[in-house]
């Protein structure tokens, strides 16, 4: 059986909009499609082995978590971009994406530094940017509608190698004027959608398996389908409680 | 005091109960604080003894349980309704007081606290816990530990602080404040030595560096020390000792200080309830109630508003207990444990205001343990499909769940599950309790919500 290597990066300090669900996902549609994985926690001060592993989560923290990490991230950043080049799969979401990019200025002017996995960089906004999200997304040239919800004072913007994960239909996204949310370089995602955002979304949660399953062996995988009503179910629901129109 | 502006408010609360526009438990208070925005303050003024209960999880029982104690005492005090622990409830509640009501037992929502001690001027304030609660209402714990930690610096020394030692945050604030006294649970059966995952507080309030643990009971409750600096669990002067939890049945344990030590019963389930009793003992004994009238208040107690009430519905018994965060919901379920047999489970999740609008939350619950143990589970609320998602990914299978889009069709599901006599648990958020109760009362199983005091 083929072993999905994950690495949760802080799993104690970034965790705090229900991170375990998208780790849930990915485990669980791996098992269904007899895949099988192993996650190993990473946290402040543990070494990051970029051959270890096939895909890396990191989630959503408090200010204040975020900045412990933020400066255990820079010791990690060589191992990261390496791992990066190699097409290993990154899902960063929130405090992530931030994380992901060049840096984060908070509302004091203190600079944060990031790890520079994606072309993006953060300040923070005067105000919170609270609520439903809904995208218009595309992958690879392929399309879906996705889901979730934000939660965030950072106002991010996307430098020319990075683009958008999607684009908003509701919402505010990555800063709330270009209607830009996420980003993608090569298979690094960034988001701010939790929500969380896989189980709603099983097309997104497939991408990365997709993914992760090539970087592990070599070859792009046929993934047997599965049955995702009751994911597209709660999908809609979510899109017609958000107001968009399908 | 202006006459018209305390007429006019207390008529309006006449007004929405005849109405039937609501409990009139916020709205009189809100029209007089409206008038003479004041008011709050100079009608406070007029109390002896003020005791502001506050905490993420638990101050409602524990309100109770000191209002238990001090009727058993016959002290003359005014409260506010349960759920009304905003200023709008507690102006209504001094707004109807009765003069002689010289006492005032008030619990206060946590992130409206900091707001309302300068105006109160509690002689008591009691902090039990901060746990991660609806984050787009509240923003992060962190924000409201340093509105707390300023509220404090701020505080007249004449004020008794009482606090949790277990929750490592708040014993730091309480570090900073010379008038304080802490309360904790002695080492237990019941506590573990790994942190439960998504827990707050893990990183030391001086130093930042990270907590270790030798018991954990709820969250990030326990006993810790920094592992870099020399900040670590105070001793409490009053503790919590030999608890012995008889699942859905109640609590037992020994409370203790340094004058005298008692054997607590409650009907109340979970090593939470414990902690609200010690939160509560530790109040009562400041304020001069003696042992003996503790104890009996304590014992009397009955559930507060949907925490673990048991509600008749057509034979069925509903035993409703609400679930509003992970800290809370976790602690439900480890209740449930405790029982035996499989049981017929109802989980309602809704995201209005009240509840928090963002239900991440669930996945920080551990439904796992339970899931084995479930002979039904029906699914409702206007988010009952993330919590489908929820048992799905867990590995229960979606054609064993019943999702009942309406609180009506709950009801009748449960009742084509479940025999007469039989029971079932039912986890609501807080609107969606409200919801299931005003479906009840429509068909005469229980009583309104404002009925309640
Ligand atoms: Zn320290």
């Amino acid at each position: 059986m083929t072993e999905i290597r994950i690495c949760h990066l802080y799993p104690k300090e970034m965790n705090i909009y229900g991170d375990r669900g998208n780790i849930a996902v990915i485990q669980k549609r791996l098992e269904w499609r007899g895949y099988s994985s192993s996650i190993t926690p990473i946290s402040t001060g543990d070494d990051f082995t970029p051959t270890n592993f096939d895909l890396c989560y990191l989630g959503g923290g408090q200010d204040r978590d975020q900045m412990i990490v933020a400066y255990d991230l820079q010791k990690k950043s060589a191992a990261l971009h390496s791992a990066a080049k190699d097409g290993m799969v990154f899902l960063w979401v929130c405090g992530g994406i931030q994380l992901a990019g060049e840096g984060y200025t908070d509302s004091e002017g203190r600079r944060i530094p990031g790890v520079g996995i994606l072309d993006l960089d953060t300040s923070a906004g005067k105000s919170r940017l609270i609520g439903d999200l809904v995208l218009d997304a595309e992958l690879n040239g392929d399309t879906c509608k996705v889901v979730g919800y934000e939660n965030h004072a950072g106002r991010t913007f996307l430098g020319p190698d990075a683009t958008p994960l999607g684009s908003v239909l509701k919402g505010h996204g990555n800063n709330g004027i270009d209607r830009t949310e996420g980003a993608v370089q090569r298979r690094a995602i960034g988001t701010y959608m939790h929500g969380p955002i896989l189980p709603k979304n099983p097309w997104l949660a497939d991408k990365l398996l997709s993914w992760a399953i090539e970087h592990k062996t070599g070859k792009v995988p046929t993934l047997t389908p599965l049955d995702n009503s009751l994911e597209n179910l709660a999908q809609q629901v979510a899109i017609t409680r958000a107001g968009v129109k399908r | 005091m202006s006459n018209i502006a305390l007429s006019l408010a207390k008529a309006s609360g006449w007004i929405s109960r005849t109405l039937g526009l609501g409990g009139g438990t916020t709205l009189p208070g809100m029209i007089l604080l409206k008038l003479r925005p004041h008011a709050l303050q100079e009608m406070a003024q007029e109390l002896e003894e003020i005791i502001v209960i506050s905490a993420t999880n638990g101050k409602t029982t524990t309100a109770r349980m000191v209002s238990h104690a001090a009727n058993e005492s016959e002290i003359s005090f005014v409260a506010n309704t349960s759920g009304a622990n905003l200023s709008s409830g507690i102006a209504t509640a001094l707004l109807q007081r009765n003069p002689d009501e010289k006492f005032g037992i008030f619990e206060v929502d946590e992130a409206a606290l900091p707001e309302l001690i300068p105006q109160l001027r509690p002689t008591v304030l009691v902090l039990m816990n901060l746990f991660r609660d609806q984050l787009d209402r509240y923003g992060e714990l962190e924000t409201t530990i340093q509105k707390w930690k300023e509220m404090i610096e701020s505080l007249p020394e004449t004020t008794k602080l009482i606090i949790n030692a277990d929750d490592p945050a708040l014993a730091y604030l309480g570090s900073l404040h010379q008038n304080v006294q802490f309360f904790g649970l002695e080492l237990t059966d019941y506590g573990s030595e790994t942190i439960p995952h998504a827990a707050d507080s893990l990183h030391c309030q001086k130093c930042d560096s990270p907590l270790i643990f030798q018991q954990v009971t709820i969250g990030h409750l326990g006993h810790w020390e920094c592992q870099n600096c020399e900040l670590r669990r105070p001793n409490p002067s009053f503790t919590g000792d030999k608890i012995n939890l008889k699942g859905l049945n109640g609590s037992e344990f020994i409370a203790a200080s340094k004058k005298d030590s008692l054997e607590i019963q409650i009907p109340l389930a979970g090593i939470h309830n414990v902690y609200n009793a010690l939160t509560a003992y530790a109040t009562c004994s400041t304020i001069d109630i003696s042992t003996r009238k503790i104890q009996k208040g304590l014992s009397t107690i009955s559930a507060a508003f949907g925490r673990n009430e048991i509600i008749n519905f057509d034979g069925i018994e509903l035993i409703i207990m609400l679930a509003k965060n992970p800290a809370g919901a976790n602690q439900n379920l480890k209740t449930l444990l405790l029982e035996e047999g499989n049981m017929h489970l109802a989980i309602l999740l809704n995201d209005r205001t009240a509840d928090g609008k963002d239900v991440s939350w669930i996945w920080d619950v551990d439904y796992e343990i339970i899931l084995d143990r479930i002979s039904s589970l029906t699914i409702s609320g206007d988010r009952a499909y993330d919590l489908a998602l929820r048992f799905h990914y867990s590995g229960f299978p979606a054609t064993s769940m019943h999702i009942a889009p309406s609180i009506q069709e709950l009801l009748e599901h449960l009742k084509s599950t479940i025999k007469i006599d039989g029971r079932a648990i039912v986890l609501p958020t807080y609107t969606s309790m409200l919801d299931l109760r005003a479906g009840l009362n429509k068909i005469g199983a229980t009583h309104s919500f404002w009925e309640e005091k």
